[in-house]
């Protein structure tokens, strides 16, 4: 029996090691673009993916020429393995010229820093931002309904951006406790039926 | 004979059971970058005028979506002395001088994959950036730090 325990351990042991903690950040692919009226706001967003297994915190900061007229979160905490949607405003007030035209670029990004040391390393996701603005000619490229279907497409995935059982086990980390102990009842209940230790009992070497 | 496959069969069953609940939890639905840095890196004690060797750090995409460009920038040394002090490579023992490149203080500069850009990055794939640093001579003694930033775009909006 003590070797099958050993054998067990490693493969525990064996087990705790892939899920050693990794440095990684995640986002969604494509341009936020938001369409504005002067005088009025509207929203985009895009999604942070913490790709690690510990909670991690981003910094968000926007420049370029759109910074300006963007609200967002200025900081996110990123569960492991969810998607997190960043919620992006753009405002445009009434007293706007046209001074930048009607399509104003930007980027926002999210930066997730390293451990302090000799060189720290940060890793930073850079996204891309326009606002169009119809008034001054801003409009959207001609895969506006592609857009809009991506829009929609991440509106769902925000309900649900993990397939299958990962959404369980990423959003109830006990879970993965209650697994575990049911895999160690089976075994247990296994190795009792069979007694299939290196001396099982009643049988003499 | 039963009972010797058992002995093999339920742990490896259990293995495999524990190791696929770990992985299964980094599938999703959305197209994504994700981009890993593997560790801090650490130059070692250096004299003034003196070249190190290279120290390395690993960067993967654990995304699905092939990430279309990587840069590199960093803060100058404790601002005492420039970042462009030090350079880096995609490929391992390369001469500082002329094999290396300079770390620039912005990520606008330039991709990490150039003279040869767009640096791309597959799903799943891995690229080692080397780096080494050059103390400035007649530098003083003293603990010296510096901030590396790798910047990624994703999908059409690369960097």
């Amino acid at each position: 029996m003590f070797k099958i325990k050993k054998i067990f351990a490693l493969a525990v042991i064996a087990f705790l090691l892939t899920v050693t903690s990794v440095f990684a950040l995640g986002m969604t692919a494509g341009i936020v673009r938001i369409v504005v009226d002067v005088g009025s706001a509207n929203f985009s967003s895009f999604g942070l993916m913490n790709s690690g297994n510990d909670t991690i915190t981003v910094n968000l900061r926007a420049e370029g020429d759109a910074a300006q007229f963007l609200e967002f979160q200025k900081t996110v905490e990123l569960l492991p393995k969810i998607l997190t949607y960043v919620y992006v405003k753009a405002t445009i007030p009434s007293t706007y010229d046209g001074s930048l035209g009607g399509n104003i670029t930007g980027n926002i990004f999210a930066v997730q820093e390293g451990t302090p040391g000799q060189v720290q390393i940060n890793v930073q996701a850079k996204k891309s931002v326009q606002i169009l603005i119809p008034e001054f000619g801003g409009k959207l490229p001609e895969v506006k309904s592609q857009i809009q279907t991506e829009t929609q497409a991440q509106d769902n995935a925000e309900e649900n951006p993990l397939t299958g059982f990962a959404t369980l086990v990423s959003t109830n980390s006990l879970l993965y406790v209650v697994i575990i102990v049911v895999v160690l009842f089976f075994a247990f209940i296994v190795f009792r039926r069979y007694d299939i230790s290196i001396k099982p009992k009643g049988v003499k070497i | 004979m039963k009972e010797k496959i058992l002995f093999m069969l339920i742990p490896s069953i259990i293995f495999f059971i524990l190791v696929s609940i770990n992985s299964i939890g980094v599938s999703f639905a959305q197209e994504i970058c994700s981009l890993t840095v593997s560790n801090n890196l650490d130059f070692l004690p250096l004299n003034p005028g003196e070249i190190s060797q290279d120290t390395t750090t690993v960067l993967t995409n654990h995304g699905n979506l092939e990430i279309t460009d990587i840069r590199i920038s960093a803060t100058d040394w404790s601002t005492t002395f420039p970042a462009s002090q030090s350079h880096y490579s995609l490929l391992s023992d390369q001469d500082y001088q002329t094999g290396m490149r300079a770390v620039p203080t912005s990520p606008s500069d330039e991709s990490i994959g150039e003279p040869t850009p767009p640096f791309l990055l597959a799903v799943e794939n891995t690229q080692s950036v080397y780096f080494k640093l050059k103390i400035p001579d007649n530098q003083p003694a003293g603990d010296y730090s510096q901030t590396i930033t790798f910047t990624f775009g994703c999908g059409v909006d690369g960097v």
